[in-house]
């Protein structure tokens, strides 16, 4: 035992100190009593007329939402500032007086009007209301001549939504507007006030989160004598943040340009990474109609558009594939060892399949050819000899590596899965047996297989970087207004398919001729020093069958759906493109022109190609590509 | 020793002291909700009745084992705690937000209000292997890192009330074992030159809340609006309060944090000055019972380990309600039993246990 305690193990000094301690708690025990008497019994009173006259009042400050800027910073969506009239009915001297003043004025009906007001009969009187949205300068002007006669009634600044490129990438971007009061209800929006303006679609949705900012405050308290005289403190809002997007706005401009009057879609991605270069569905709509109120009759006019301005075809459309989806029969039958990329089998006119026949799209087809060629000249009958050696089930294999059959997972809402088709799948879904004859139709992408642009351009950019699949995405930085990085986002390794080299290359070299050789369906796409590799394709909408396929006498809606997906250059892809060309005109020959406009202007942005032979002779053997003097 | 021994010797009167505080506590809670959200009415009170049944098992747990095993294990447990308290800060750098949860799945726990018991044990252990009369500063060096560590890494969550509450805890027991006049002075006067070290860490709105106290006329609707809304509460009860589920500061939301900071201005506005002397009442008897078994004591660890738990109670009660009527800045700390939050709780009973613990055993180690 040291010397601090006694023998009776007794430590006096500690236990004095203890007790010195709970003399100081002891005080402040009494200090606190006394302070809830002075609150409860001496001033209890006082503070009872306060609670019950707590006339604290939170008005919500809406923040900013963050803008939409391209890949280079350039701004696409940004605010700009609508001016309502509002009043506070506390301030106003004759309401009704005033409410005439403004009808006359603004040419409006006073009974509106005054429905208005009544209708907020109850919100305090210290609230504003808002009368007149989105008034002109010129009606600005009116009311700030005449501000004098109108006490009570102010113009109230906010900032709406506004989309710099209008009608362009409305889909992608989204539109927003008022939250709804089920919405507000939603986990997901508890940081969201009544009266706020959220994304309803697109990006404006997917980062509704971070585009929001955080709402500032405006306390206004009315003092307990009921008086008006009352102290504002007012916390100020604070903008969302910008997001950065991978979309290159030449590109997306060029591609709208060339898409305007057609019904479709058109992506634009780096195959090496899944940064999507452009995206656009058309036809489009101007989303700004959504911030300032859309009217029923513009509604009316976009919901009742049979080709669905709304809908985002890239990614929400899911259509049979044709002649796009042969690279999933190629791999199938190239990984199963039923075909060499060299062996020639015969193709004739038509296939038979006990008693049904199954034709090629081209009847003049007799002959024996190798995959290259079935390629370029998508030769149906070749496919089909493949497909009748093949399970359904080793198609959709084939199918469900290169992406198809499920999301992508791109960063926008409401993407489709499209759809592969198994026998279990078709049975559940559709309550129908499977035929042998629907896995010839499905090698050439008919039947029961659909698919959308944005897994259609994964899967080709996957046989141009040799089995890589990328998630698609759109935005690659978040930073916050005051210029922090809130989130920086990397491109996203899916998967890596292993394909055995040599049949990447065929299938690639089969993809070649289809733009540049003798007989290849998409050789108006060609690219003078470019190996631009690709794919037509022509889904059919109907079965009905027309002699001639002549636009001019087919009606709108039984017109094929044209496709083309490709990438360029063939060994070192810099860019994969997918054509949509809903009920076209001209079928998938022509998408690949649409195709080749955009690989020229992006290949012209990173230097490798010229629109002038003159200037491009000066560089000649650092564009053309070398294989063209090799054999394969 | 036979369990009737213990059951002879285990405190009833603490023991009922905080069953009833935590009976008016879920009252309390009721009555801070308004009738027309039925479905957060469940899950607060609900989860709160879960947190006192799981707290309830703990004290049990706490209780049946010798203290002095809790004291012999206590660097370990301190370990633990601190591991938690880091792996919290980690998960909260990655995820780029203020985090102090770790999830067990259906509930959350802060590791850092563990801090609050693990401590108390480590500094039993240490100053009971020390047992020195007087201790000069330089004694001091392991201890004091006992408690700056996890002082500082639960300021840095940002926990400041706990961090805090760990700071104070810890001094107490520092100051119990013996310090020496010069030595604590020489404390002091470190103190003194860290403090301006110390505000310029805080975060702007902890330092506008210690400027609003410091000058209450300057606290406006802005920042100050936490304080004058909670004594508003607090004097609008008078003194019969205005009855249950009455309390129009916590009802309408004029009171933040009404369930947890600022329980006790819920507690007041419904049951007035009356109500508020028996509360504060029952925290009193609670205390004393406390002071009583800790000054019985007649070995030194149980004095140490008691006078902790004693403290974090005594703290916990007397910051909370000074904080709600303007006595002091506001800082989250728990009002023992009535603030609703689990792992606050379980601290608040395992202190209790560690009081019947030592209770129980007065006799065991008498001869000893």
């Amino acid at each position: 035992m040291s010397s601090a305690f006694n023998e009776n193990g007794i430590f006096n000094s500690q236990k004095k100190r203890l007790n010195f301690i709970a003399l100081i708690f002891s005080v402040i025990c009494l200090l606190i009593i006394a302070r809830i008497f002075f609150l409860q019994v001496i001033n209890g009173n006082y503070y009872y007329y306060l609670a019950k006259n707590n006339a604290t009042r939170i008005m919500y400050l809406p923040a900013p939402r963050g803008y939409i800027l391209s890949n280079t910073g350039k701004i696409m969506v940004d605010n700009e500032s609508s001016f309502n009239i509002a009043v506070t009915i506390a301030h106003v001297k004759s309401l009704k007086g005033e409410l005439q003043l403004i009808a006359s004025m603004f040419h409006k009906k006073y009974s509106r009007l005054y429905k208005i007001v009544k209708k907020e009969e109850f919100i305090p009187d210290y609230d504003s209301i808002v009368l007149i949205r989105n008034l002109s300068i010129k009606n600005l002007s009116i009311f700030e001549v005449n501000k004098l006669y109108l006490p009570g009634f102010f113009i109230e600044k906010i900032p709406i939504r506004h989309y710099k490129y209008g009608d362009m990438g409305a889909q992608i971007f989204g539109y927003v507007g008022l939250v709804s009061s089920e919405q507000l209800k939603e986990k997901k929006y508890s940081y969201v006030n009544p009266s706020d303006i959220i994304g309803e679609t697109g990006l404006e949705y997917y980062y509704q989160k971070y585009l929001h900012g955080k709402d500032g405050e405006k306390r206004v308290v009315v003092n307990s004598f009921g008086k008006t005289e009352g102290k504002v403190v007012v916390e100020k809002p604070k903008m969302g943040d910008n997001i950065y997007t991978t979309l290159n706005l030449t590109l997306e401009k060029l591609a709208y340009k060339l898409m305007k009057n057609k019904e479709g879609a058109v992506i634009a991605m780096n195959p090496n990474n899944g940064k999507i270069l452009a995206m656009v569905s058309t036809p489009s709509f101007n989303p700004v109609y959504f911030s300032k109120g859309i009217s029923t009759k513009e509604w009316d006019k976009i919901i009742n558009n049979d080709e669905h301005p709304l809908q985002n075809k890239a990614i929400q459309n899911s259509l049979a594939p044709g002649s796009t989806f042969k690279i999933v029969g190629a791999l199938a039958g190239l990984e199963t060892h039923l075909i060499t990329p060299n062996k020639k089998i015969f193709a004739g006119p038509t296939f038979k399949l006990g008693d049904a026949v199954f034709y090629n799209w081209n009847p003049n087809q007799d002959s024996k050819i190798n995959l290259y060629t079935a390629l370029e000249e998508s030769v149906d009958t070749y496919f089909y000899s493949i497909a009748v050696r093949l399970h359904i089930s080793q198609i959709a294999y084939y199918a469900h590596l290169l992406g198809f059959g499920k999301k992508t997972g791109i960063d926008l809402p409401a993407e489709n899965p499209g759809f592969i088709p198994t026998r279990k799948l078709v049975y559940k879904v559709y309550r129908r047996r499977w035929y042998k004859g629907s896995t010839l139709s499905s090698i050439i992408g008919q039947s029961y297989v659909s698919v959308t642009p944005i897994q259609l351009i994964e899967a080709y950019s996957a046989i141009a970087n040799g089995g890589y699949i990328y998630r698609p995405y759109i935005v690659s930085r978040i930073v916050s207004s005051s210029g922090r990085i809130v989130k920086q986002i990397k491109s996203r390794l899916i998967r890596r398919i292993k394909l055995k080299r040599s049949y990447v290359k065929a299938i690639k070299k089969g993809l070649y001729e289809v733009v540049n050789g003798k007989n290849g369906t998409a050789t108006n796409g060609r690219i003078r020093g470019i190996s631009f590799c690709g794919k037509t394709g022509t889904a059919q909408i109907i079965s009905k069958t027309y002699s001639i396929y002549d636009a001019k006498y087919i009606p709108r809606k039984d017109r094929d759906n044209a496709w083309f997906v490709g990438f360029a250059p063939m060994n070192h892809p810099k860019i994969a493109v997918v054509i949509l060309e809903m009920h076209a005109k001209f079928l998938g020959a022509h998408a690949a022109v649409v195709a080749k406009k955009i690989v020229e202007k992006y290949l012209e942005q990173k230097g490798m190609w010229k629109p002038s032979l003159k200037k491009r002779k000066n560089n000649k053997n650092k564009n053309l590509p070398s294989f063209i003097y090799t054999s394969f | 020793m036979k369990l009737s021994d213990n059951i002879k010797n285990f405190d009833f009167i603490l023991f009922f002291t905080v069953i009833i505080i935590s009976f008016l506590g879920i009252v309390n809670l009721l009555g801070s909700l308004s009738l027309n959200h039925h479905e957060l009415l469940n899950s607060y009170v609900m989860r709160q009745i879960i947190w006192f049944g799981i707290s309830f098992f703990v004290l049990f747990a706490i209780i049946s084992i010798d203290y002095n095993t809790l004291i012999d294990i206590a660097y370990y447990i301190y370990g633990i705690v601190l591991i938690l308290i880091i792996i919290v800060l980690i998960k909260g750098k990655i995820s780029h937000g203020a985090s102090r949860w770790i999830s067990l799945g259906l509930f959350t726990i802060q590791p850092s209000e563990l801090m609050k018991i693990a401590l108390i044990l480590a500094l039993a252990k240490y100053f009971t292997n020390a047992k020195k009369k007087y201790y000069k500063l330089t004694d001091l060096m392991i201890p004091f890192l006992i408690i700056i560590i996890p002082v500082l890494l639960i300021a840095k969550e940002p926990d400041l009330g706990t961090s805090l509450i760990v700071f104070f805890v810890g001094c107490i027991i520092v100051y119990l074992a013996g310090i020496k006049r010069v030595s604590m002075a020489a404390a002091l006067f470190f103190a003194m030159v860290a403090l301006p070290v110390i505000w310029g860490h805080l975060k702007t709105y902890q330092k506008s809340r210690i400027l609003i106290f410091l000058h209450p006329a300057k606290a406006s609707l802005g920042a100050g609006y936490n304080i004058i809304q909670s004594e508003i509460a607090v004097g609008a009860g008078r003194i019969l309060g205005d009855g249950f589920r009455r309390g129009s500061q916590s009802i309408l939301n004029f009171l933040p944090a009404k369930q947890t900071d600022f329980i006790f201005s819920t507690y007041a506005q419904q049951f007035g000055f009356i109500g508020s002397i028996i509360l504060i009442g029952l925290y009193f008897i609670l205390i004393i019972r406390g002071f009583k078994i800790v000054s019985n004591t007649k070995r030194l660890p149980a004095f140490f380990l008691g006078s902790g738990a004693l403290f974090i109670i005594t703290l916990h009660t007397v910051i909370n309600i000074s904080m709600a009527i303007g006595l002091l800045p506001v800082v989250g700390v728990p009002l023992p039993f009535f603030s609703y939050g689990g792992t606050s709780l379980i601290v608040d009973i395992s202190a209790v246990a560690i009081l019947l613990n030592i209770s129980m055993r007065r006799y065991k180690y008498q001869s000893g």
